[in-house]
């Protein structure tokens, strides 16, 4: 048996899954590390494929005989910097948008034609200037839920970037929601996204084909990390061989053992190892999460369904987990408020006894009528952030 | 109510597939019927019985799974006239109608037999209209029927989410789902959260399957439109078929197999390469949830992989692009490139770009991998 080794120069952690095919095409992966990833193989040519944390592929074609052979890998092209250790709050260059960025807030769609007008205003040419708040141009605040209050927190200078505006925010353990007002005739709505890292980076652009009536404004809040950009991007683009590869190695080791650095990022990877599957590579990860983070509504949300789906549930402390999630306000995630809505669903349905989650369940629908569900980070359109946009027209 | 085959695999494993497709609506724009107060500006289509057939009839004369051997089809498709599926060796089966009534029977009986071992694949498609605010509702040939008892306009109609939650009850152990469908939500909707209309199966707190594979495939991503050329199969059943054939299979256990791992990403790649131009966008999207990996079809040999290969410059208009093992030209291409063409997976000798005899460039990475492709010639 001979040996393909592989080697980072400078790569970061995390930034590559690496494929190994031999002639017949039977793969075998692992993430690349700052340790040699190592492949035992028979002699013969092999590719060497990798899928680099922006999306790009590269391979190499290598023959094997004897003991083997030692790649080492480069980007040249790119060198994305360390990711934050646990513990620390370090301020990386932005990672990008895993996928092209769409239109996908259709404010006449989601809040009637009464907006058509408006809509097409905020079509207009952006003024130079882009920090100029004119009548024109969405405002912005930055909110932050202490006691379950929603209080307002100064938000610092934007960035211009091309047409539009980049705020990059660094968040204390607390939900935030990032709002975009729109000034109308009639009065104003506002669009509240949830903020999904300690770090998040907030583009406000206009949307793609903005002279299209009905397209206006495309506000994205992305975490400030290259893996978990990557991480996202896999899943996006369905490429779940790749995903179960890096989810574990990076998210669950990197994150979820962390206490105080990232627990949204924590989450966020948790919700793809539950997605995925790998429950057992959660642990108890999850409680851990529901215990020390307080505040956060993923938490429980993630510990309710990973005990849903074990083998034999605890339904009264699944019930208890899902009930405090909503305590605690709606999931930083989407895929957070879906799997609460689900499970506070199941228990309202039970033929076998009355749970009580009745107000639980409407207090999550209240805002789920109002939500954004393409926005894989809770946005929802609404007055303010606890008055979501149904229950200004009920 | 049509079954198209039942092969009654009794109790070993076998795959069931369940084939709805809608195209008359008898209460929406230009349909027979009572039209509704209001249609929700939605019309006739096309292709969803052009869809569902098509994916009937591949599963019928491809599909192979030697560990769930093909055992059932169940499939009502709503056109005008009567679709009738090709069943290889049989004659034509004419095909029952789309209606909530017959959609709710043939789920049933499909129900009853996924849920039978689980080691079952549970195969279930629909093309047709859907509406989605929380969750995706998709609609019957009798959608917005009047005399309902109680009036209800969402009775011929199910709850697409909430049927995938209750599915965690059958024990069946690989359930694919293909959602071929808008996921638009109207201004006209504001207040429909579809939380009322009923699923085909109740979500249920116990005895769920925790071990199940369950990709959802949509063909487009919510509030999006889902498109297809005019009277022919859809995009996204295109690209699914051509997947599922082809480019969606990886190498495992010594054959080609098409997994809930490997699927996704050969349908979006084929989606993706086929936007652009005069070609809206349609971005299919991936939901659902697994626990590990389950198969839905082996291929006889290699599959064909989409290869894209581009030239600094473009070479004369007699050039041909050639995939060669040897002196075997496997595959080939006409013209100046850049290329786009199907070639069968494989470790190939040289990609070169030849004139006559003159070859005018290659590259040296003949290695054809799933699910694509892409080179340059130098």
């Amino acid at each position: 048996m001979s040996r393909i080794e592989i080697r980072s120069l400078g790569v970061a952690v995390g930034s590559a899954v690496v494929e190994v095919f031999d002639e017949q095409q039977n793969v075998q992966r692992g993430m690349l590390t700052h340790e040699p990833l190592l492949f035992d193989v028979p002699e013969g040519s092999y590719l060497v494929q990798m899928s680099w944390a922006d999306g790009e592929r590269s391979r190499h074609v290598v023959d094997v005989s004897g003991a083997g052979v030692t790649l080492e890998l480069e980007r040249p092209d790119e060198s994305p910097a360390p990711s934050p250790e646990p513990g620390e709050r370090p301020h990386p260059p932005s990672a990008a948008a895993p996928y092209p960025l769409r239109p996908v807030v259709h404010l006449q769609q989601l809040l009637g034609r009464g907006l058509r007008r408006v809509v097409g205003r905020h079509d207009e040419p952006l003024p130079p200037g882009h920090g100029d708040r004119s009548e024109a141009q969405p405002t912005f605040a930055l909110w932050r839920r202490r006691e379950g209050v929603w209080e307002q927190q100064a938000l610092g200078d934007p960035i211009a970037v091309e047409e539009g505006l980049e705020f990059d925010l660094q968040l204390d353990d607390a939900l935030h929601l990032f709002e975009t007002k729109f000034e109308m005739e009639t009065g104003s709505v506002s669009q509240f996204a949830s903020l999904p890292a300690e770090r998040s980076v907030v583009t406000v652009q206009r949307a793609e084909g903005g002279a299209a009536p009905g397209s206006g404004w495309q506000v994205d809040a992305r975490t400030g990390n290259h893996e978990v950009e990557s991480l996202r991007a896999l899943v996006h683009e369905g490429r779940l061989d790749l995903a179960r590869v890096m989810a574990p190695e990076v998210m669950a080791e990197r994150f979820l053992q962390s206490k105080v650095a990232a627990p949204r990022i924590a989450a966020l990877g948790a919700y793809v190892l539950l997605r995925l599957g790998d429950l057992d590579r959660m642990h108890d990860w999850p409680d851990n999460l529901t215990n020390w983070m307080g505040w956060l509504p993923d938490g429980p949300v993630i510990a309710a369904w990973q005990r849903l789906r074990s083998e034999d549930p605890d339904y009264d402390q699944i019930r208890s987990l899902l009930v405090e999630a909503a305590r605690r306000g709606l999931p930083v995630y989407s895929e957070g408020v879906r799997l609460l809505k689900d499970g506070l669903e199941l228990f309202a349905a039970d033929e076998e006894r009355d749970w009580d989650v009745g107000e639980a369940l409407d207090e999550v629908n209240r805002y789920a009528r109002a939500l954004v569900w393409e926005k894989s980070e809770t946005t929802y359109f609404g007055q303010s952030p606890d008055e979501p946009l149904s229950t200004r027209r009920a | 109510v049509t079954t198209v085959i039942d092969r009654g695999s009794g109790s070993e494993p076998g795959t069931h597939v369940l084939v709805i497709g809608v195209g008359t609506y008898d209460h929406l724009l230009g349909g027979t019927g009572t039209m509704l107060d209001n249609p929700f500006g939605l019309r006739q289509l096309g292709s969803p019985p052009i869809s569902a057939r098509s994916f009937a009839e591949w599963v019928l004369r491809e599909l192979t799974n030697p560990a769930a051997p093909l055992a059932t089809v169940e499939a009502v498709i709503s056109s005008d006239p009567t679709t009738e599926v090709a069943v290889p060796g049989a004659a034509p089966v004419p095909v029952e109608a789309a209606t909530m009534a017959n959609i709710r029977a043939a789920f049933d009986r499909w129900y009853a037999r996924a849920n039978a071992n689980p080691d079952n694949v549970a195969i279930f498609y629909h093309c047709g209209h859907g509406l989605e605010s929380s969750d995706l509702v998709l609609l019957a040939q009798d959608f917005g029927a009047p005399g309902a008892d109680p009036p209800h306009l969402w009775t011929n109609a199910y709850n697409f989410h909430r049927t995938y939650r209750g599915m965690a009850r059958c024990k069946a152990n690989a359930q694919f789902f293909f959602i071929d469908a808008c996921r638009q939500v109207s201004a006209d909707l504001l207040e429909f959260d579809g939380l009322h209309v009923l699923p085909l199966i109740d979500p249920r707190l116990r005895g769920l399957n925790n071990r199940r594979d369950a990709p959802i495939l949509y063909a487009a991503a919510r509030e999006e439109k889902a498109f297809a050329p005019r009277d022919r199969t859809s995009r996204f059943t295109e690209a699914l078929l051509q997947a599922l054939q082809g480019n969606g299979a990886r190498r495992s256990e010594g054959a080609w197999r098409v997994s809930n791992i490997s699927l996704p990403e050969a349908v979006l790649q084929r989606m993706r390469r086929g936007s652009g131009g005069d070609v809206p966008v349609q971005v299919p999207r991936l939901d659902g949830e697994s626990a590990g990996t389950s198969y839905i079809h082996v291929l006889p040999g290699p599959p064909a992989v989409p290869a894209f290969v581009t030239v600094e410059h473009p070479y004369p208009p007699t050039t041909r692009l050639v995939f060669r093992r040897g002196t075997v030209a496997s595959a080939h291409a006409a013209g100046p490139g850049p290329w786009s063409l199907e070639v069968p997976a494989g470790v190939y000798d040289e990609v070169v770009a030849v004139d006559g005899d003159v070859a005018l460039g290659r590259t040296e990475d003949g290695w054809v991998v799933p699910p694509e492709y892409t080179e340059s010639i130098r």
